[in-house]
């Protein structure tokens, strides 16, 4: 049964050190068992996305021959310069239609064309260095206060076409969050928003894309006064 | 992410080389993410631990301190069952050196026990969330968290209407029910709850002790509501509203330490409310949030010794004690981007506290209303995507103890190999209480000087396995000067000495697995602390140096039944140390604890849970000769919720 309040002996050192002693060395056992190189930091709050600058041509993997030689960042950035959205091409137009004359270093590198199951590509010296639309320049909606303080998350799916200058035309809501708030926050962010129009060669093409749009809430806060 | 992103990549290929005819090509997924409100845990240098409305259910416990017991830093001490006070000492400071916020807003009160926020009054059918920020930087809450912030957040209600009721019954006559009301909308929110909890008790004097045997009951009856309203999507106005009864026997002093069988009792009628705007402006760019908040206590202990309320008398009643704050303050968080932010703040505090009939009749001096005005500026940012950096600075106006500024800072370092190292620095200043200033006689004691204090902490966090192990230690530091002690030789409240306070918290979170059907987790922690007065260099009373926690969670049967244990042991502490009438045995209170808390949900609308508390029939006190329990405790309870909605149209059963 229980025993009264003993005075007690100080065993109070050797506790404290046998139970730091396990957790350091229960601490290291994983660290090591683990296997050293962890997996990287997993994404902190906030902007989780790493600003794709010019995404790899899709089918990259599978055709190797298409890589070009540069990175495809610098390529991104040395072809930036001297595109001139065409214009005078509307939107739907088959892309591949127009393929005008390409840069030699580019052209060679898509020597091995591309005999990727890619439904418009005609026979012939079809230069495939297609790159698809990608983000520039997003900032992030804002997360309504409305939403947020009431803990409504959700994902919005929208629709955006967008004009050979990189703009949204049209944006259209596919799939509510279910909440009008964080629709509503999406669609206003995006209309602001700038992307790298996707293009075939020098030519810029108007594109149709799906933006998936998450709105998630971190459920760990500090206290403050809000 | 990774998901779609695959998904994109296979269809990319059809998609994306000109089929422009179906031209839905999908983009990498854009991720919006914020905290409900305030910091995100990941991006600061504090230690803070979050109790979460999970584990809160999984405990199934009445009692607040009973959640924050197997916390890193955390240590309490209760005056016997419920109905005696309970207190916690965060990092081994003095209890009144913890900030107690409900729903961020100051809970702490002017009351006997010098500012001491008394977790007894409350229940936790209402809470949400427990955050417990450790260490001095926190000053964006005041300028006295030597200790730190406690952050009590209750419930907001969500989804389609929902009743919710409760009924528990158990051991020493107790039984507790509640019944909840909530629901909201994307516009707005409400939350109304009635709870009501009484016990017989046990005899708060220590039995084992030979102290007492007569037992001391207490009833506890809170009414909450809680309402938002968001007139547009970026601006929000809450208000809420908590009343409490309470009312409890408790036990007298006892000559030689402790307490005894005498026939005493405690009234409490405790309000607490804020009314909060919040508005944010130019694309979420700029954030007010302007609060007004207000806490009463009005109590009465009967039973007195002094001539007029002799020991036995139920009534008249001896001693009234009534306090209040109302505070208003308005914080601009100004958000340059996703890395910058910098928050602003004003905010002014009235305190009044009166005592009557003190001792001979007497009453405390008129001029108990003190003002406090503050202004507040605080930096977070984030640098190179590794370095969280915050700094801040508060500038303190308190009416008596004059100008006072206070700084704090902290920053948290992120390596790519999941470890997180952090690290914080505070000072403090706490200015005498209205009690310690008029004690005994009514008038000011005008050598009180303020407390000042200064602390810091290292530490890192680590994750293992994607997450699901988290494991950490913090060593920290507190330096105290001029702390206030009652010194018994002058019966006065004075500047005694110096203190330090050091020590490690440690702390490991693993989640075992999580599957569909079940999961386990595991989470225990260790922290060790000193506590001592510099000049004497002797510890302070009641810090337990070393405490060990552990909560083991199991849920089974597609997660509709679980088992919670949590295990408590702390060692033996010092009693007072000044007297030198009174001899304490030099060593109290080595215990060990654990309870068991089980839950089944028979159906999504009906769940039984029970607990037993004390498993081991441990004899346990935090304070010496207060039995904080009267032995094993077995209850068990129901829980139904309903949506009338459903009822209506038809969709109910």
């Amino acid at each position: 049964m229980r025993t009264a309040p003993a005075l007690v002996t100080p065993k109070d050192v050797r506790f404290g050190v046998i139970s730091l002693a396990l957790h350091l060395a229960g601490g290291m056992a994983l660290l090591w068992s683990s296997g050293m190189p962890l997996p990287s930091r997993p994404s902190l709050p906030g902007p989780s996305f790493q600003l794709v600058a010019a995404p790899q041509p899709i089918a990259a993997p599978p055709l190797p021959q298409v890589v070009p030689p540069t990175s495809p960042v610098s390529k991104a950035k040395a072809k930036a310069k001297p595109a001139k959205p065409v214009l005078a091409q509307t939107p739907t137009a088959n892309p591949v239609a127009a393929p005008v004359a390409q840069e030699p270093a580019i052209a060679s590198a898509a020597q091995a064309a591309p005999a990727v199951a890619s439904p418009a590509a005609n026979s012939g010296p079809v230069v495939d260095d297609f790159q698809r639309v990608s983000y520039l320049d997003r900032s992030l909606p804002l997360y309504p206060i409305s939403a947020r303080k009431r803990g409504i998350e959700g994902r919005v799916l929208l629709h955006v076409d967008i004009d050979p200058m990189g703009l949204p035309t049209l944006i259209k809501l596919a799939k509510s969050s279910g909440s009008e708030a964080l629709d509503k926050a999406a669609m206003e962010a995006v209309r602001q928003w700038k992307f790298k129009p996707a293009r075939r060669g020098h030519h810029a093409l108007a594109a149709s894309v799906t933006i998936p749009i998450h709105f998630k809430l971190d459920g760990t806060v500090v206290a403050d006064a809000q | 992410m990774k998901k779609t992103m695959r998904i994109a990549a296979l269809l990319a290929p059809a998609l994306g080389c000109g089929a422009q005819a179906y031209g839905q090509e999908v983009l990498d997924d854009v991720w919006v993410t914020a905290t409900r409100s305030g910091t995100s845990l990941d991006r600061t240098g504090s230690s803070i631990t979050v109790i979460d409305s999970q584990k809160i259910e999984a405990k199934q416990t009445s009692k607040v301190e009973e959640l924050l017991k197997a916390t890193p830093g955390v240590s309490v001490v209760r005056f016997g069952g419920a109905g005696g006070s309970s207190q916690i000492n965060l990092r081994g400071t003095n209890s009144n050196h913890t900030t107690v916020l409900i729903d961020g807003q100051r809970a702490n009160f002017q009351d006997p026990s010098s500012y001491t926020f008394d977790f007894d009054w409350m229940q936790t059918d209402n809470i949400e969330r427990i955050e417990i920020l450790r260490g001095p930087s926190a000053g964006q809450w005041g300028a006295d968290t030597i200790g730190g912030v406690v952050n009590i957040v209750t419930k907001k209600g969500k989804g389609p209407a929902k009743v919710t009721l409760t009924g528990e019954y158990g051991s020493f006559d107790t039984d507790r029910e509640s019944l909840g009301v909530t629901g909201g909308g994307e516009r707005y929110d409400y939350n109304l709850n009635v709870s009501r909890f009484s016990t017989g008790g046990w005899s708060i004097a220590s039995s084992d002790r030979n102290f007492g045997t007569e037992r001391d009951s207490t009833q506890n009856a809170t009414y909450q509501a809680k309402i938002g309203i968001s007139p547009t999507d970026n601006s929000e106005i809450e208000a809420r509203y908590a009343h409490t009864d309470f009312e409890t026997d408790l036990d007298g002093t006892r000559t030689g330490g402790g307490t005894q069988d005498t026939n005493r009792g405690k009234y409490k009628h405790v309000d607490s409310g804020h009314v909060k705007g919040t508005l944010g402006l130019f694309e979420g760019f700029w954030t007010q949030t302007a609060t007004a908040s207000m806490m009463n206590n009005d109590q009465w202990n009967t039973g007195g010794t002094t001539t007029r309320c002799t020991t036995g008398q139920p009534a008249p009643l001896c001693t009234g004690y009534d306090s209040s704050s109302t505070s208003f303050s308005w914080q601009n968080d100004l958000k340059f981007n996703q890395n910058n932010t910098t928050t602003i703040g004003v905010e002014t505090l009235r305190e009044t506290y009166m005592q009557k009939y003190y001792q001979q009749g007497g009453r405390i001096a008129a001029d108990t209303e003190v003002w406090t005005n503050a202004g507040y500026i605080q930096h977070q940012t984030r640098l190179f995507d590794v370095l969280d950096l915050t700094g801040g600075y508060r500038g303190t106006d308190h009416q008596t103890a004059g100008w006072h500024p206070t700084y704090f800072g902290n920053a948290a370092y992120h390596l790519p190999t999941n470890t997180t190292l952090k690290g914080s620095y505070g000072t403090t200043f706490k200015a005498p209480s209205h009690y310690q200033i008029y004690y005994p006689s009514g008038t000011k004691n005008l050598e009180l000087l303020p407390e000042e204090g200064r602390g810091w902490d290292v530490g890192f966090e680590q994750k293992f396995l994607s997450g699901k192990l988290k494991t950490g230690a913090t060593y920290f530091q507190n330096n105290i000067r001029n702390m206030i002690e009652y010194v018994s030789s002058s019966t006065q409240y004075q500047n005694v000495s110096e203190a330090t306070t050091y020590g490690v918290e440690t702390f490991l979170n693993y989640q075992v697995f999580d599957e569909s059907g079940s999961s386990l987790s595991v989470a225990p922690n260790y922290t060790y602390t000193r506590a001592y007065s510099r000049a004497e260099r002797e510890e302070l009373t009641r810090r337990p140096r070393h405490a060990f926690g552990s909560n083991v969670n199991y849920r089974f049967f597609e997660k509709r039944a679980q088992v919670n244990m949590s295990a408590t042991y702390q060692t033996d502490f010092h009693e007072s140390r000044s007297s030198t009438t009174t001899r304490y045995p030099v060593k109290n209170g080595e215990y060990f604890k654990i309870d068991l808390a089980s839950s089944y949900d028979v159906t999504d609308n009906f769940q039984l849970f029970g607990r037993v508390d004390n498993l081991t029939d441990s004899y346990i006190e935090s304070a010496y000769g207060y039995a904080e329990s009267g032995g094993i405790g077995v209850f068990a309870g129901v829980k139904v919720t309903f949506e009338p909605g459903k009822f209506l149209t038809g969709e109910g059963k």
